[in-house]
């Protein structure tokens, strides 16, 4: 499906393991699998993207063109996550999509408050979870121009 | 120098040497020297970094550090002024590294040393440094003018397609809500409307192609010629009942392969587009004069009238009215630059109804190939 | 995003404009849309407590006045507007522009294509994403 022509690396966020399979085979449904990362906690997050603790090699942790983001983690939660990239200038530009199975109208508030680019409410059924990943894939990487990865360091 | 007085420093920590080069420079004849000398390593140093001289003499054996490092350092400090070394008989080695480090000259003390000689290897350093100072500039101003173009040519494509966008969509819209009220003179009108801002865009494109060819460098390689133009060949598929022949084993060169793609791809293209028969030919080959290599592409198509043999080759120019032709004009101009930028020379033969043979030359290369900027 | 959310286009471009609103026409989009011709008069929009507070801004970045990204980073300094998804529409392909979008927080960067045909395509997916998206409702 990605027609780009660059390796598109995503990030996942996500401490169930179930619901990481989900979102897995749905990516891979439709071919977005290519380099794809899962972190299972908020803390594990920061780790991967500012190459700490396992993920001190930088060939082990990829700078990801999008982050999918649950909110409820333990050890670190989304939200604490969200606002550590939103503030660091290296990270900051890198879009973060929240997807959770909150849709509290308070977590929505603050999320975008925070700066992530769009919130989507987690479906539990596969068929339903593939074609949102459809929907992710199709937005952020044939429809919208994300800036060079070679802009970052 | 100002009114030929030169202005000597020499960084040498034997007083006989100053004396001797005191003298020497005395002597001289057309150019009135005026020396300053430091004995050591660190005063050189300072001193040459002041920039208040004209040209450095370098004495290899300097008490602390050696005249080579003072030599590497102030080089990568950024002097940019002749520097002279002097060494001793059967240092080769030194006069070897000093040249390959940046030192303009070297020169052995001793009895071999003579006036003369010091004056002549100065006036000669200045000369060359001066020179070659001049090419640096000349360089970066290339390679500045060079990111304007390429600035320019992005705006200007922009900028101009702006535009076209609006009145494409204007005209379809005008004959999707309005068709039932327009008769089919009013549809025609805004059909050929439309074909215009896309030829507009096709010649925006042209240009900015054109524009490339010559300013986007590419890595010159090893190209195999009879695998490349196969390629070329399967690239464009050519239509049924075309024969294309390759009739000599075409050979390698160094070139850059983008370009020489482009090259054939033009000119097959063009002999392609120009039969107007169903079973026509064309034939690729090549021989050897006088140190290049001369291609030949020819087809059996429409061939071209002798006054236009120029005029093709300019670009935009087309001999087939503009609405019937979806040509540009761009192809054959751009063949003809890229065929100039390897020093070659392009020209055609060509008998209408019977068809045109294009010839180009290309230098025979033997390991490098030399590029006209 | 509700379908009957309301949208701000800021655009100065009056074909842009015909465009947009022809093509959420034609993919069957019926939220109301307000336009504002450049940063300034969007702000006031804004700031004005009678007009409807959109869940969605499409934002051109070439416009008089105060350009695009000038109005991006004075809606992103507001602790009330900061929470309205951006969606910059442009011609730019330039990779600075891209990244100070982004360094921004806006929720996509979006071409114009050269083509009506090619917008509408590009801009039934824009719109069925954010019809996805779960957006706060700045209440006034």
């Amino acid at each position: 499906m990605p027609t780009k022509g660059k390796t598109i690396t995503i990030l996942v966020a996500e401490d169930d393991e179930d619901d990481r399979l989900l979102m897995q085979e749905a990516l891979e449904e439709n071919r977005l699998a290519n380099d794809l990362h899962f972190v299972v906690d908020g803390e594990e997050l920061m780790d991967y993207l500012l190459h700490r603790g396992k993920f001190s090699d930088p060939k082990s942790a990829p700078h990801p063109s999008l982050i999918l983001l649950d909110l409820n983690m333990p050890r670190k939660d989304g939200r604490e996550a969200l606002k550590e990239i939103k503030a660091d200038p290296n990270l900051r530009k890198i879009p973060v999509v929240v997807l959770t199975t909150s849709k509290a109208e308070e977590d929505i508030l603050r999320t975008y408050d925070l700066g992530v680019s769009s919130f989507i409410a987690k479906p539990v059924v596969f068929d339903s979870m593939v074609q949102i990943m459809k929907m992710i894939g199709t937005y952020w990487f044939e429809i919208v121009e994300l800036p060079d990865r070679a802009s970052r360091e | 120098m100002t009114a030929n007085i030169c202005k000597v420093l020499l960084i040498d920590d034997d007083e006989d040497d100053y004396i001797v080069a005191r003298d020497f420079l005395d002597e001289a004849e057309q150019i009135s020297f005026k020396l300053n000398w430091v004995d050591n390593f660190d005063d050189g140093l300072i001193e040459i970094g002041k920039n208040q001289h004209d040209v450095y003499l370098l004495d290899f054996r300097l008490g602390k550090g050696n005249g080579l490092e003072l030599l590497e350092e102030v080089i990568a400090n950024g002097c940019n002024k002749p520097i002279i070394l002097l060494t001793g008989l059967g240092d080769s080695e030194i006069d070897r590294q000093a040249m390959a480090s940046g030192a303009s000259d070297y020169l052995v003390k001793g009895k071999f040393l003579s006036a003369t000689l010091l004056e002549r290897s100065i006036v000669h350093a200045i000369e060359r440094k001066r020179s070659e100072n001049r090419q640096l500039q000349l360089v970066a101003e290339l390679a500045a003018v060079n990111q304007e173009l390429k600035d320019f040519a992005y705006i200007v494509s922009h900028d101009l397609k702006a535009p076209l966008r609006g009145i494409a969509s204007i005209s379809d819209w005008v004959i999707n809500d309005y068709g039932d009220r327009l008769d089919d003179e009013g549809k025609d009108m805004l059909r050929l409307m439309g074909g215009r801002v896309r030829r507009m865009s096709d010649l925006i494109d042209g240009v900015l192609q054109y524009s490339r060819v010559g300013r986007v460098k590419e890595e010159k390689m090893m190209v195999d010629l009879q695998i490349l133009v196969q390629d070329v060949i399967d690239a464009i598929a050519p239509p049924k009942g075309l024969k294309i022949a390759i009739d000599t084993e075409l050979p390698k060169l160094i070139a850059e392969k983008t370009r020489m793609h482009q090259l054939f791809q033009n000119l097959l293209s063009n002999a392609i587009k120009y039969i107007d028969k169903p079973d026509g030919e064309i034939h690729i080959g090549h021989s050897e004069k006088n140190g290049f290599w001369e291609f030949y592409i020819s087809d059996t198509g429409v061939g071209i009238e002798e006054r236009h043999f120029d005029k093709i080759f300019q670009i935009f120019q087309t001999l087939v009215p503009r609405d019937q032709s979806e040509s540009t004009g761009v192809g054959l101009a751009i063949v003809k630059k890229i065929v100039e930028i390897y020093r070659g020379k392009i020209w055609v033969k060509s008998e209408i109804n019977q068809g045109s043979t294009f010839y180009f030359t290309l230098p025979i290369t033997a390991d490098m190939i030399e590029v006209q900027p | 995003m509700r379908s009957f959310d309301p949208i701000l286009l800021v655009e100065d471009d009056q074909l842009d404009v015909m465009t947009l609103k022809r093509a959420l026409k034609d993919i069957k989009a019926t939220n109301p849309l307000y336009i504002r011709s450049d940063g300034e008069s969007a702000l006031e929009f804004l700031r004005d407590p009678t007009s409807p507070k959109p869940l969605l801004i499409l934002l051109d970045l070439n416009m008089p006045r105060m350009n695009g990204l000038e109005f991006l980073k004075i809606l992103k300094a507001d602790p009330h507007w900061c929470k309205i998804p951006v969606v910059v529409l442009t011609t730019s392909q330039e990779e600075k522009d891209r990244l100070t979008s982004f360094q921004l927080s806006v929720a996509g960067y979006i071409i114009k294509p050269l083509t009506y045909d090619d917008f509408v395509e590009k801009l039934l997916i824009i719109y069925q994403y954010w019809r996805l998206s779960e957006i706060p409702n700045l209440m006034n």
